[in-house]
């Protein structure tokens, strides 16, 4: 069958972002386990703020980075260890001997991704600001829109060069997810300001895109003057600018090298190490 | 004349742990004509999933040549893959939260299929395997007949040139796999230009649907000919069975007879019967096989010949059975 | 015995399968470094907030209590982890379900494994605690008996709620990985864990009191010599909080059976023991 490739790439990444999309919201308890109840663990540092009577701004940063919260785990786990899935699941087979490049792959998973965290941040933001009566006020919204929408490419760019290593570790990759999730919530400062780490922990955090889209995003949405930005909006977006194309760049040429060593070495299709 | 699929002193190797180098395919030539079902018969570990792998793009030989559908499997992957499609027996591939049909469409359009096609195409196979009314069942609740059913469908969507069924009715019922069988058939009739490479190690089911068939072992081909050609190197006579009581302890009873080869004892019945198999090319030498019961203190309570199938045929290529718990 | 045989059995192949990857000091150090960064968290948001963590008592007796707590929030996680990973991916929970012990014992095996490899990381935090942020957790200070006998008893509720937690897991989707963070992130909230519960709107107070966890936390507190953090229990001379700890597990105890009885009915009559949804 011919087809122009163009055309079959899209047809690949469509298909692929219609499995994330239709299947992440077939069973609707992801409302409650996705959204509801990872709100309840952002009451919590809330309410340490009120207890610590921080200004009740404080508590923006925590709806903010509980609403980026899902994009996080996207990366990790809708994206990086997708591939160990499949492998798992006996699809990974059926993918790689398929005509569709790899990249299409990943770029579906991304797409699909990115629209699935991207509901669920809505939910948090709206809870926070509706439950918790959290103001927000945006200001330079064509700016803000930029670092957020720049701030997913990378994220999501991270989450597809990941997938090409984790491919490579196995099962190693889920240790990886765990020993990144609650570490870089702390490095991307994910409920304070990064601003008061000292230097050296400062140049780690900002290597993570998380870090830099929140720091862009704060202050682009909570009032001015509260003193929580490290660089300035513009900085933070052209660095997650240049993040993206590195990444993405990194995907695709690991993914091929990737996938030669696999088929070379046999463990393509090693399932239950 | 073009062949579908060539291996030229195709070898694949494994390292294991320690250093250890394991041979799964060791210098494996084949040539498969265009329009053939082309059987790969061999026992578990021959090296069938490995070659497979191979030509499916999967896997790298270690040293030798494969091309397939005129593409060098190392070399041209990309055309290659466009030209092919894979089904493997047992297979748990798909998303199980999707539908039975959204998973055939998804792996269409990973091949490119206009979606409206792949619809068209969906549909007039789940209703030629008679899962139209599970079109949009959940894949997790499906049962693994229907499961492979449309693993099956998945493979045929494609319309690929030269398709790989690994074991593709392995764990299916007679009736399930009766079916899959009939489908194969009916697909290579219509499409005469097409290629099947299909592995298994059910017998009947490679009579059945392969124009030739190699036998695999240990990662050698040690025989290739068309199911007829190769059941005539076992000569003439045929495959003998006797239910002796008591049980014989062993096959000693007619290994000493000219013409005998491949005797074993199938199965005991705790020591009160026995039933011994064995091949023998001379009719005539059944008279001294009796005798030997005789003189041994055994009875003949059943005799039967049948003749000579790809079972035995295994069994005297490689010398044990294909079955080893038979 | 087949119970007892069970429970030891699940608990050395939880442990096999969660560190055999690395040597066990590593695979500790790996298990730490997850509690141990949100204790880091705090320390920031503390000092974002308000002034030096380590010369605040408010700060020690938040660290303490986000330390002990952890315990709770590993096993969650570990179980649903293994209870998920047992289903979906090795799908070898319908064999185990089918044996002749009953299967709850398996999952007490492996809840009691997540247990264990918690105390050590609680342990480090707490070292850590010392040595790099200065709080004052003197060795000299600890009031061992208290300690123990809370934390005894706070170990036998987390690990009831955890069979109530496996039984909710065996009726949800996969995604329910995330109801760990969820059910965690409930009592994170409700226990006076990282601020006194006199923060709680007045409707929520209710449930903090009727949560084991509270007391257990107050009572790793009160060992360190962290007095006087809630408010709403202080005032509790040290035997009527044990008192109230060992009621509760009780209580938690018989409803966790209750509960999780209750579950897996619920999922052998719709099918979802070993239902595979992935995506």
């Amino acid at each position: 069958m011919k087809t122009n490739k163009f055309i079959a790439a899209l047809r690949a990444i469509k298909a692929r972002a219609y499995v994330r999309i239709v299947g992440g919201n077939r069973e609707l308890s992801w409302m409650i386990s996705e959204v509801g109840l990872p709100i309840i663990s952002l009451a919590a540092y809330i309410f340490v703020y009120r207890s610590l009577g921080a200004p009740p701004q404080y508590e923006g940063l925590v709806v903010l980075g509980g609403a980026m919260i899902p994009f996080w785990v996207g990366v990790l786990w809708g994206m990086a260890s997708q591939f160990y899935w499949e492998k798992e699941t006996g699809n990974l087979d059926l993918f790689m001997a398929s005509p569709m490049h790899p990249a299409w792959l990943l770029l579906g998973m991304a797409t699909g991704g990115m629209f699935m965290s991207a509901v669920r941040a809505l939910g948090v933001l709206a809870i926070g600001v509706f439950v918790f009566g959290v103001h927000f006020t945006p200001h330079q919204p064509l700016l803000l829109l930029t670092v957020f929408l720049l701030t997913l490419t990378a994220l999501f760019s991270l989450g597809m060069a990941a997938s090409s290593v984790y491919f490579l570790v196995g099962r190693l990759g889920l240790k990886l997810n765990m020993i990144l999730m609650e570490p870089v919530y702390f490095l991307s400062g994910l409920f304070f300001p990064v601003n008061k780490f000292a230097r050296p922990l400062l140049l780690i955090a900002a290597a993570i895109p998380l870090t830099l889209g929140l720091d862009g995003v704060r202050q682009l949405l909570l009032p001015r003057g509260l003193g929580i930005g490290f660089l300035s909006p513009y900085a933070e977006a052209s660095i997650l600018a240049a993040m993206t194309v590195v990444f993405t760049i990194g995907a695709v040429r690991l993914m091929r090298r990737l996938e030669a060593k696999g088929k070379r070495d046999g463990t393509m299709s090693l399932r239950w190490e | 004349m073009s062949l579908a699929i060539e291996t030229v002193d195709l070898v694949r190797t494994f390292k294991k742990r320690r250093g250890e180098v394991f041979s799964a395919l060791d210098k494996v030539n084949l040539e498969v004509r265009p329009g053939e079902v082309f059987g790969l018969l061999g026992p578990n570990g021959a090296g069938k999933t490995t070659l497979i792998k191979i030509l499916v793009t999967l896997l790298y030989p270690t040293s030798g040549r494969a091309i397939v559908a005129g593409c060098d499997v190392v070399k041209e992957t990309d055309r290659l893959r466009g030209l092919i499609g894979m089904v493997s027996g047992g297979e748990t591939s798909g998303y199980g939260i999707l539908t039975v049909r959204e998973n055939i469409w998804m792996f269409s359009q990973f091949y490119g299929m206009p979606s409206r096609l792949a619809k068209e195409r969906i549909d007039g196979y789940l209703q030629r395997f008679g899962l139209a009314g599970d079109a949009k069942t959940k894949v997790n609740k499906l049962s693994t007949g229907m499961r492979q059913k449309m693993n099956i469908i998945r493979g045929f969507v494609t319309d690929p040139r030269i398709l790989f069924l690994d074991e593709p009715t392995l764990g299916l019922d007679v009736h399930i796999a009766r079916e899959v069988r009939a489908y194969i058939k009916e697909w290579m009739a219509e499409n005469r230009d097409r290629n099947i490479l299909l592995t298994t190690h059910y017998m009947a089911e490679a009579e059945e649907l392969c124009d030739r068939i190699a036998i695999i072992d240990n990662g050698r081909i040690i025989a290739c000919d068309t199911p007829a050609a190769l059941r005539a190197t076992l000569g003439k006579g045929g495959s003998f069975t006797l239910s002796l009581a008591p049980a014989p302890a062993d096959a000693s009873l007619v290994e000493g007879v000219p013409g005998v080869s491949g005797a074993y004892v199938a199965q005991t019945d705790g020591g009160a019967e026995g039933v011994l198999r064995f091949q023998l090319n001379d009719d005539t030498r059944l008279a001294e096989i009796f005798a030997a019961a005789s003189r041994a203190g055994l009875t003949v309570r059943e005799f039967s010949k049948r003749q000579p199938d790809l079972e035995d045929l295994f069994m005297k290529v490689v010398g044990r059975r294909l079955h080893e718990d038979e | 015995m087949q119970s007892r045989r069970a429970f030891w059995a699940s608990m050395k192949i939880g442990w096999a399968i969660e560190s055999n990857w690395t040597s066990p000091p590593l695979y500790l150090l790996y298990a730490a470094v997850r509690p141990m960064a949100m204790c880091l968290l705090l320390y920031f948001l503390f000092k974002v907030a308000a002034a030096n963590p380590s010369a605040d008592p408010r700060f020690a007796a938040i660290y303490l209590g986000d330390a002990f707590f952890a315990i709770f929030g590993m096993m969650a996680s570990g179980l649903s982890w293994a209870i998920i990973s047992d289903r979906e991916q090795y799908q070898l929970i319908r064999y185990v379900y089918i044996a002749p012990t009953p299967f709850v014992w398996t999952l007490i095996g492996r809840a009691a494994t997540f247990v264990l490899i918690a105390l050590t990381s609680t342990a480090a935090i707490i070292v850590v605690g010392v040595v790099v942020l200065h709080l004052p957790f003197g060795w000299s200070r600890i009031h061992w008996g208290l300690l123990l006998t809370t934390s005894l008893l706070g170990l036998a509720a987390t690990m009831s709620l955890g069979i109530f937690f496996a039984g909710m897991l065996l009726v949800t989707a996969r995604h329910a990985l995330l109801l760990a963070e969820g059910v965690g992130g409930t009592f994170l909230l409700i226990c006076g864990v990282l601020y006194p519960t006199s923060y709680l709107p007045i409707w929520v107070r209710p449930l903090a009191w009727l949560s084991p966890l509270t007391y257990w936390i107050e009572g790793a507190r009160r060992s360190f010599g962290c007095i006087g953090f809630d408010s709403n229990i202080a005032w509790l001379p040290d035997w009527a909080l044990v008192l109230a700890l060992a009621a509760l597990t009780a209580v938690t105890g018989f409803g966790a059976a209750k509960g999780f009885a209750m579950f897996n009915r619920y999922a052998k009559k719709h099918g979802k023991i070993d239902e595979v949804t992935n995506y």
